[in-house]
């Protein structure tokens, strides 16, 4: 059995979309333990990746096509898995979007894959979204971190409308909002409010594990 | 009467007359060429490096006895060039008539000259002026605006001059200035003032050149991207800063010169080129209509590589655009020793069988410019350098040949390939860094992307694209093989491509001269279909790929 998530942590690593998702569909087929092969497959392969990109080792490339294939082989297995009643949440539940105004998704989609990997679910709600769009997922899930991704300084206002938002609804204690993309920053974070700003997806990774523990 | 190529480092190309003088063609040109001797050859203030537009040999000479009798390429010295040296002055041309719908009549009894525009007369002068009819082209680029004075008369460019856009202050890029208007509304007349300003200074310019009075300038033309479109205009740029990015108008726009602020006769007409979505401006639109797109045959691409590329595709009928965000990397930016093709950039470089460097002017090396990085990161690919995702081998278990793998240095931020050593440029390092590499991959990744999407939407084949126009300084330079090897162009591309120089700039002078051309203007602008690439999982599956080397 750990021969075969040995190879899916290579197809991750190799960045391999069609054979992540033919190794997945496999596991099914063999009555293999779905969450144990995401865990001891798929999450350490893009955590392998996600290693050598903090050592400078690997590159974006590396990295966007190590979480494409993830991806693949997490769309085949996730049905099942919710079969089982879910993997353990207990790491935390994340909602993840780019903000109204913005169309931008490649930062947002590598942090999205370091969280997985990280053990945290993840529900990436797409690009353009609005704040009500953040909440009703937030709330739909029981997520307890927002975190919210802007590329443009034209579009980056949105998220300091979202911590708004959830002042007015009275929900804003109840969420960690979480701010990154190009134009932001840790001042940029402190104006609005938010409750943490992180450069990088990996530091976004630590930032999350330091919220939620 | 023998014409011949003169091509300058700052990428400016001038045809003149066989047997010149290189001293006068360059003053002609804009050049601040100084002849401390008075041009006659004595005391060496004015010598230039020349070399064959066809081949290798450098010699300098003195541009005050240089006679120019074949075609050739000049190094302009720093400091001698005119400012926003990398655009092109000239570019293809096509055959048009020459309408530029103003006329000027003599009345000898009143002794007064009438300008009519159509029917209307918009200026009546003392005197018979009918000789003196002029127009400007301008190309209100964001970091350099470009002027071209021409003769409506016999549609000849007079004088070209550039500056520095004065928006720069607010920012570099078009989301900057577009931020300054979200930041606050009266930054917007801010805005306008200072496109207006320096648009005006190149009025103040190029006048000086040919010694001719403003108010002979009855005409003018402005082609620049959407957001540069809008500031010009004073209309409010903030819908260019959030999807779906729609511009305030899109066609074109005819006001006078005074209500814009322009130093010219106050009933000069200036014509705004239409646009074709927020980030598809009218610079190209204009660079559609000077390329002929069009006009031509399906099958064919028009790539205008700047900060933002933008790439435009004709088949089946159809006619599609795109803009990819390719930054500037390509122009040197973000590269640590990036530099634009100007004196000491190494242009043209070759790893095997051995290394050999060309730099543009005498002195030491400073950096490498876009098509010096291309060949050098296409030469590390074909040396087995870089593997297709683009890291640098380990200097340790490199298997390339010894005389590279010596040069691969290990740092604590990655490794590093060294172009020259210290010992071997004056004492000065220059050096390629994985980071380095990263940069161009992102740009040629986006640029790629967006090419394969494109062609990919309008139901074309690579192989049945007939041929690649490529528009911007940048594409001069360029050694198409080797774009081809670094995976900026698809395969198909080789053999295909013809460079056009500035399109925007060509376009803008065919609209100033042609009413004709104006109405094709806008009819493309009507025509084009908008392709959105961000955020579309498309263009990030594409994007991946254009990033990957498959040398």
């Amino acid at each position: 059995m750990s021969e075969i998530f040995e190879e899916i942590k290579e197809a991750v690593i190799d960045g391999d979309e069609d054979l992540a998702g033919e190794l997945a569909q496999k596991v099914l087929d063999e009555n293999i333990n779905p969450v144990e092969a995401v865990q001891q497959g798929f999450i350490k392969g893009i955590e392998e990746i996600g290693n050598s990109w903090k050592a400078g080792e690997a590159f974006l490339p590396d990295v966007m096509m190590a979480a494409d294939a993830m991806k693949a082989g997490l769309a085949v297995l996730e049905p099942s898995i919710a079969e089982l009643g879910g993997g353990d949440d207990d790491t935390g539940k994340i909602v993840l979007g780019t903000v109204e105004g913005d169309i931008h998704d490649i930062g947002k989609n590598i942090v999205g894959a370091l969280l997985t990997a990280a053990g945290f679910k993840v529900y990436d709600i797409g690009i353009d979204q609005k704040a009500e769009n953040f909440l009703a997922k937030a709330e739909e899930v029981g997520a307890q971190i927002i975190a919210t991704s802007a590329l443009l300084t034209t579009t980056m206002n949105a998220q300091k409308e979202l911590i708004e938002y959830l002042e007015e609804k009275n929900l804003r204690s109840k969420y960690k909002v979480l701010v990154g993309g190009g134009p932001t920053s840790q001042t940029w974070a402190d104006e609005i409010k938010a409750d943490g700003w992180a450069e990088t997806a990996d530091e976004a990774v630590e930032l999350c594990k330091k919220l939620i523990s | 009467m023998d014409r011949v190529k003169v091509v300058l480092s700052t990428g400016q190309e001038i045809e003149t007359e066989k047997g010149n003088s290189l001293a006068e063609v360059l003053a002609v040109n804009g050049m601040k060429i100084d002849l401390p001797c008075g041009g006659r050859g004595k005391c060496g203030g004015c010598k230039v490096t020349v070399k064959p537009l066809a081949g290798i040999e450098q010699e300098q000479v003195l541009a005050c006895s240089y006679k120019v009798l074949s075609d050739i390429w000049v190094d302009i010295p720093q400091g001698l060039e005119n400012p926003g040296a990398q655009i092109l002055a000239s570019g293809n041309k096509t055959p048009f008539l020459l309408n530029s719908g103003f006329v000027k009549v003599y009345d000898a009894n009143q002794h007064e000259t009438s300008v009519l525009l159509g029917d209307e007369v918009i200026a009546k002068e003392f005197g018979d002026t009918t000789r003196a009819c002029y127009g400007l082209a301008v190309d209100i680029g964001t970091t350099t605006v470009v002027g071209y004075l021409m003769d409506l008369l016999t549609g000849e460019q007079l004088a070209v001059s550039s500056g520095l856009n004065g928006q720069r202050v607010f920012g570099a890029d078009v989301i900057s200035r577009i931020n300054a208007v979200y930041t606050k509304e009266s930054n917007l007349e801010q805005l306008q003032k200072q496109v207006i300003e320096t648009i005006n200074n190149i009025i103040a310019a190029v006048i000086q050149k040919v010694n001719i009075a403003t108010d002979n300038i009855y005409a003018v033309t402005l082609a620049g991207n959407t957001c540069m479109h809008h500031l010009a205009l004073g209309l409010n740029p903030k819908g260019l800063g959030q999807a779906p990015f729609a511009p305030v108008i899109q066609h074109p726009v005819e006001v006078t010169a005074d209500s814009l602020g322009l130093a010219l006769n106050p009933g000069a007409r200036v014509w705004v080129f239409p646009v074709i979505a927020g980030f598809v401006g009218g610079d190209t639109v204009a660079a559609i209509l000077a390329s002929d797109l069009h006009q031509l045959e399906d099958g064919r691409v028009l790539i205008d590589i700047g900060t933002n590329g933008e790439l435009v595709v004709k088949a089946n009928g159809r006619m599609m655009a795109c803009s990819a965000a390719a930054g500037p990397a390509l122009e040197g930016a973000q590269v640590t020793y990036g530099m634009r093709a100007e004196t000491g950039a190494i242009s043209h470089i070759q790893l095997m069988p051995e290394l050999k460097i060309e730099v543009i002017g005498e002195g030491p090396i400073k950096g490498i410019c876009g098509s010096g990085l291309i060949d050098l990161l296409a030469e590390l690919i074909k040396a087995g350098l870089i593997n297709g995702r683009g890291k640098l081998c380990d200097p340790q278990s490199c298997n390339g040949p010894s005389h590279l793998k010596e040069r691969l240095v290990k740092t604590d931020k990655g490794v590093r390939f060294i172009v020259q050593r210290p010992e071997e440029n004056e004492g000065s390092e220059i050096f390629f860094s994985q980071a380095d590499i990263s940069q161009i991959q992102l740009a040629k990744g986006a640029l790629r992307a967006a090419l394969e999407l494109l062609v990919k939407k309008v139901g074309l084949n690579g192989a049945e694209v007939e041929e690649v126009l490529l528009a911007g300084a940048f594409g001069n330079f360029m050694n198409v093989q080797q774009a081809v090897v670094i995976g900026l162009l698809p395969e198909w591309a080789e053999g295909k491509v013809s460079m056009m120089g500035n399109g925007a700039g060509e376009g803008a002078k065919m609209a100033l001269l042609s009413l004709e051309k104006r109405v094709e203007a806008e009819e493309i602008s009507q025509k084009v279909e908008f392709l959105e690439l961000a955020g579309t999982a498309d263009f990030q599956a594409a994007f991946i790929k254009g990033m990957l080397f498959n040398g």
